[in-house]
């Protein structure tokens, strides 16, 4: 036993397996594991070779019996609280050693592709994240190897993701991506994504959040989710093609579990879409259509269903997946009266001057969907992803919103050098402080979406900035109007009801989706409109 | 009866008709050790890179489930090997013989051009940079316990085999041997990495090869006798200048007009070799080709 000087007793002891040899990957493994343990302030493992003793002394772990440990030997050297700390490290280490079922292996993470096969060599699926001058060979690699692709990188070019989608779709490979952030395959969620419930509806979706949305909401209606399939955000513009798109919607139409389709994007350009309509109109599976802010006629002119947002689109499908006929959905869950006398309520506690709406998102799809929503009431909104040309703000990140402003986060002036508002939503929640001082801001929108792979608390930052913001307004004699909505499921680790409860505690008025959030805050500017 | 899909050359040009009697050293999911007339042999899946002194096998189950345990007797003959008790047999007729000498008497490593793209291994090894491991002595980032041990030795090293003198290599070589963790501890992972590029560099400048053969096997043995069994065998392998399948094919990149991605995916297998081993390897390769590829010394 040996004291160290704080007086406090500790045990440096040894464990040595005589001429045993057990690889190094185990190895590692042990050696990881023993330093997880209660009680072990440090603990060396190796083969007994000279240099080896020498650093388990060096490192004050010199205990009797260390020299007359071989090269050819295993041993383990541990400082311990007590002799049940060293009891439990001999036990780990016995365990790690004879335990031969798989979870073994799934302490260690292969560095390649080859040592990830040779773990598992059924592999058929890639998430590939790295920087976008390596990603299309990485990609490539996996496709030559039979293993389809979900691409989170970006900044692929696009003569490389054309080439690398037609390489895909000739070998029946799915290439989800670039920049694809979700995806559910055989109810596994991939990257961004939300504990869904299982169900008959497959999603083929060139939107992230648009896809987390439509997935998330049927699970609140009570549907389930079979599928859901990334194809990048570019897969329908002309230079692609659609093949992605194209892609996904066949694998959808030969899934078994699949009875009902969704499909999501931007609308895409017109000979694209009418091919990508044709072939789901031939599907034999009911299909509904969300060309967000797209030509609904259009798609019905296919015999197909049109959303009219994302929201819709869930409400379709779930009916359909019921057997049941699809009506739009445009109202409120809280009812139309109970929104309208709750806005002309909020809309009577501006002060002078306040007449702007600002809109800070995480999500672009969302930021997108709600500038849709209401483009056609508040006439101009800029934005860094303007809908109109000249409506497009300069110097976003930095520079002052301008009348009605609406920010996405996710947005490459905002997340280079940063993590993806997803992950850290803080320049946002900044975002709603800062707009919350002008004095000419009366509805503050965002939307908190939450997941797989999100924050583990998106709305802690946000919460806080929204009370900021309104204490703030309020002690310059303003109201401050927080709309917010979330994005998620109960299920989600982040939990959907205490998300929204955070929120709405904070003073947010909390709308169960992104087009209710929009709709509601048109219905307070309406009401302001009135007043003024 | 198993098949061999490929067979090391040093290997299959020492086996004799009749059957040589080795036993089992040990066995691991993807190898098992054969010694054999004071030499250690090695059993690989087909998934595997060859390695020298071993064949590659048809197999789709780990070693373990094949029954195969240390202790047990193997026959080894020109046309099979064997472990009699454990009813396992690998048929040697028909795989493919392949010579894995780091210095081939024909073959050329490529155009004869300082690594360039010494600047991209370096670049990928920093990617990869594991933080028990050693590569610290390449990068110059913060070292691992390991690697505080190991730096000030690399000194000598450099200058023993800058000199070929082969005595001090081997004193060099033995002081750093068997140091860090891993079953083939990181210091002989990097020792490896090191003779194998240094072979590379030699060759390419036209150095008597004996000489360059002398200094690497007083090395190698030297540490070997600082370390396990299974790592002096892979130090012993390449003091008789053999290497695995990927070290090769990495230095061949390294000195041919490779393209970068070509650079990395060989990279890739190098480092994919064991927990740390890769690493470690790759660290050595980059230690010697900074030092002896900058003309004081070579060409």
């Amino acid at each position: 036993m040996r004291k160290v000087k704080s007086g406090v007793k500790r045990l440096v002891k040894l464990e040595v397996h005589k001429n045993a040899y057990y690889d190094s990957v185990t190895l590692m493994i042990i050696s990881k594991e023993l330093k997880k343990l209660a009680g072990v302030s440090q603990a060396l493992v190796g083969m007994g070779t000279d240099l080896n003793r020498e650093l388990a002394r060096g490192s004050g772990l010199g205990a009797p019996g260390l020299d007359a440990v071989t090269a050819n030997d295993f041993f383990v050297a541990a400082d311990c609280r007590d002799e049940a700390a060293f009891n439990a490290c001999v036990s780990k280490v016995e365990e790690l050693l004879t335990r031969r079922d798989d979870s073994g292996q799934a302490a260690y993470c292969p560095p390649t592709l080859e040592g990830a096969r040779k773990l598992d060599p059924a592999l058929n699926m890639a998430v590939i994240s790295v920087p976008g001058k390596y990603a299309a060979d990485v990609a490539q690699s996996c496709l030559d190897r039979g293993i389809h692709v979900m691409l989170f990188s970006d900044n692929v070019t696009v003569e490389e993701e054309k080439a690398l989608k037609e390489y895909a779709v000739a070998r029946k490979l799915l290439l989800m991506g670039p920049d694809c952030g979700t995806a559910i395959v055989n109810r596994v969620p991939l990257a961004f994504a939300n504990a869904v419930r299982g169900g008959n509806i497959g999603i083929a979706a060139a939107s992230g959040t648009g896809a987390q949305e439509v997935s998330s909401l049927i699970d609140q209606l009570g549907g389930g989710v079979s599928q859901l399939l990334g194809t990048g955000g570019r897969d329908l513009k002309k230079e692609i093609g659609g093949l992605m798109m194209k892609q996904c919607l066949g694998a959808l139409i030969r899934d078994p579990a699949t009875e009902v389709i969704v499909l999501i994007s931007k609308p895409p350009a017109r000979e694209i879409a009418d091919e990508i309509l044709r072939i789901a109109r031939d599907a034999g599976k009911p299909a509904v259509v969300c060309f967000i802010g797209g030509d609904a006629e259009h798609i019905r002119s296919f015999g197909l269903t049109a959303a009219l947002s994302l929201e819709d689109a869930a409400h379709k499908a779930v009916a359909l997946s019921r057997g049941e006929q699809p009506e739009d959905f445009l109202g409120f869950d809280m009812g139309g009266e109970r929104a309208e006398a709750l806005a002309a309520e909020i809309a009577g506690r501006f002060a002078p001057g306040q007449r702007y709406v600002r809109g800070f998102y995480t999500g672009g799809t969302l930021c997108d969907e709600a500038m849709k929503l209401m483009l056609d009431r508040l006439g101009h909104i800029h934005s860094n992803i303007p809908l109109r040309p000249e409506d497009r703000l300069d110097d976003a990140r930095n520079g002052a919103s301008v009348a009605h402003t609406f920010l996405d986060f996710g947005d490459d002036a905002f997340t280079v050098g940063r993590p993806h508002p997803m992950i850290d939503p803080s320049l946002r929640a900044e975002r709603v402080a800062r707009d919350g001082r002008d004095p000419a801001c009366a509805v503050i929108m965002t939307d908190c979406v939450i997941g797989y792979g999100s924050h583990p608390d998106p709305a802690g930052d946000l919460a806080a900035a929204i009370r900021t913001a309104r204490a703030g307004a309020e002690a310059e004699g303003r109201y401050l109007c927080c709309v917010a909505s979330v994005c998620g499921t109960e299920a989600d680790p982040q939990s959907l009801f205490r998300t929204r409860k955070r929120l709405s505690d904070a003073g947010a008025a909390v709308l169960p989706s992104n087009a209710q959030a929009a709709r509601f805050a048109l219905r307070v500017l309406a009401h302001l409109r009135e007043g003024s | 009866m198993h098949k061999a899909v490929q067979l090391c050359a040093s290997w299959a040009q020492a086996l004799q008709p009749g059957p040589a009697e080795g036993r089992i050293h040990s066995v691991f999911d993807r190898a098992v050790n054969i010694e054999v007339a004071g030499r250690m042999v090695c059993l690989l899946p087909a998934q595997r890179c060859l390695y020298p002194w071993s064949c590659t096998v048809e197999s789709a189950r780990p070693f373990p489930l094949e029954g195969l345990k240390p202790g047990m007797r193997a026959e080894l003959s020109c046309s099979a090997v064997g472990v009699p008790e454990a009813r396992y047999w690998v048929d040697l007729a028909g795989a493919h013989v392949r010579a894995l000498t780091l210095w081939p008497g024909e073959q050329s490593h490529g155009a004869a051009r300082t690594p360039a793209n010494l600047p991209a291994l370096r670049e990928i090894l920093s990617e990869r940079a594991e933080r028990d491991g050693l590569c610290s002595l390449a990068l110059g980032t913060d070292d691992s316990l390991c690697a505080a041990k190991v730096r000030p030795l690399l000194g000598a090293l450099d200058d023993a085999f800058l000199t070929l003198d082969a005595h001090a290599a081997a004193r060099a070589a033995a002081a750093l041997a068997g140091c860090g963790p891993g079953l083939t501890p990181s210091s002989d992972d990097m020792l490896v990495g090191y003779v194998s590029a240094f072979f590379a560099l030699c060759r390419r400048a036209g150095r008597d090869r004996g000489a360059v053969c002398a200094v690497a096997k007083a090395a190698c043995e030297a540490a070997a006798g600082k370390t396990n069994l299974i790592s002096g065998s892979f130090l012993r392998q390449c003091g008789d200048g053999l290497a695995c399948e990927d070290i090769l094919h990495m230095l061949d990149a390294v000195f041919s007009d490779a393209p970068a991605w070509r650079l990395r995916a060989c990279a890739a297998r190098v480092l994919d070799l064991g927990a740390t081993s890769g690493a470690d390897i790759l660290t050595g390769m980059v230690l010697s080709l900074q030092k002896h590829a900058q003309g004081e010394g070579i060409g």
